[in-house]
């Protein structure tokens, strides 16, 4: 369609109201790739790409790193919009500095490779590696927040702190975008965080654990201390 | 040169009725399209939706009512400039009061496709802005009282 299926396609999208009070997605994945479908070839593609790369758990497990920062830059200069590279390349910087801050908190050393990793960051971060915050704290204020909870260990609390960072992010862009590209962009980075929220389960996740572990003490499972033979 | 100085005149009695229509044709687009995506996402309230997206088409209203004030002073050596000039900006003004107001008003439909309580206030920002399709068009009659004298 042309370019101004964005009114239609955007008034057809169900307004997300908060992240974390969310019990469902608002729509449908089947439905909302119904509605995209609205959107040129050329928009779908873009589309694709930016999703693929901000979310790219969903390219699989085995996906190299040096795929990933190459698709970062051939995505980079695809994108004539100034706010949607803004949006990808601090989307990027977020993973860079949170793969940091994890790997710091593991002992590990500073990347030994000069292009470790992709955004606009990843050069600043190796040469201050040392800092406590990376010396970002000024531009990611949640930085502080991170490093203490991996510290703690409290992974709930920093799952919270960077998703809540993301979607305040995704809400200060979405005010000046209201039907136009950014804004389906937008739109779709928000549903894929709603969508991650809620597909957080406790109960299920405890099952789950427990299972991995069976699977891997096999035989030896009664032997552990408090066991039921 | 007088053959071009009556052109203008011309120019200046059709423009509010061309540029309304361009305006109008826009914003019942913009706002139509707005409407449509609306029906989608909602079970019903389909009516008001439409009938909200018909709004811009004032503006063509306006224009037309201009036309027939400005094409009745009558194209003469001496009207021709002052007709060129009222009915040029008038024309430019509905054009854009109408493009706008097509946006205003897919805004208050996407709103109120969410929030159905604030379907009259959400319509408030389209209202001011047909306020000043309606000075421009009233300013316009004024002034051709004017050149008609």
């Amino acid at each position: 369609m042309a370019e101004n299926a964005y009114y239609t396609l955007l008034t057809s999208l169900p307004h997300i109201d908060s992240l974390f009070n969310s019990k469902i997605t608002p729509i449908s994945r089947i439905q909302l790739d119904r509605r995209l479908s609205m959107l040129s070839t050329a928009d779908r593609d873009t589309l694709v790409k930016v999703e693929q790369l901000v979310h790219w758990s969903h390219l699989g497990e085995e996906i190299k790193e040096d795929y990933l920062i190459n698709l970062a830059e051939r995505l980079l200069q695809q994108l004539d919009s100034p706010d949607l590279k803004e949006l990808v390349t601090w989307r990027l910087d977020m993973r860079t500095i949170a793969a940091a801050l994890r790997r710091k908190a593991q002992g590990v050393q500073a990347p030994t490779t000069a292009k470790w990793s992709y955004g606009s960051r990843y050069a600043y971060i190796r040469r201050n590696w040392s800092h406590p915050n990376l010396g970002l704290q000024n531009a990611f204020p949640w930085i502080p927040v991170a490093v203490d909870c991996l510290a703690k260990k409290d992974y709930l609390t920093l799952e919270k702190t960077i998703m809540e960072a993301v979607w305040n992010k995704l809400n200060e862009l979405g005010a000046h975008h209201r039907f136009d590209f950014e804004a389906v962009v937008i739109y779709l980075l928000r549903w894929n965080l709603v969508a991650r929220w809620t597909a957080y389960n406790g109960d299920e996740a405890v099952v789950r654990f427990a299972e991995l572990t069976r699977q891997a003490l096999g035989d030896f499972a009664h032997q552990l201390p408090g066991s039921v033979r | 040169m007088e053959a071009l100085i009556i052109a203008l005149g011309w120019v200046g009695v059709f423009a509010p009725v061309a540029l309304g229509a361009v305006g109008s044709a826009i914003g019942c687009s913009v706002a139509g399209q707005s409407a449509c995506g609306a029906m989608l996402d909602v079970e019903s309230g389909y009516g008001k939706f439409v009938g909200l997206s018909a709004m811009p088409s004032s503006q063509v209203i306006y224009g037309i009512v201009i036309m027939f004030t400005l094409s009745g002073i009558g194209v003469t050596l001496a009207s021709a400039p002052g007709l060129f000039g009222i009915g040029l900006l008038t024309g430019i003004a509905l054009m854009y009061s109408a493009v706008y107001q097509g946006q205003a008003v897919a805004a208050a439909i996407n709103a109120s496709k969410n929030k159905p309580e604030v379907f009259g206030l959400s319509i408030a920002p389209a209202a001011i802005v047909e306020g000043f399709a309606v000075f421009a068009f009233v300013f316009a009659l004024v002034m051709g009282q004017g050149i008609a004298a």
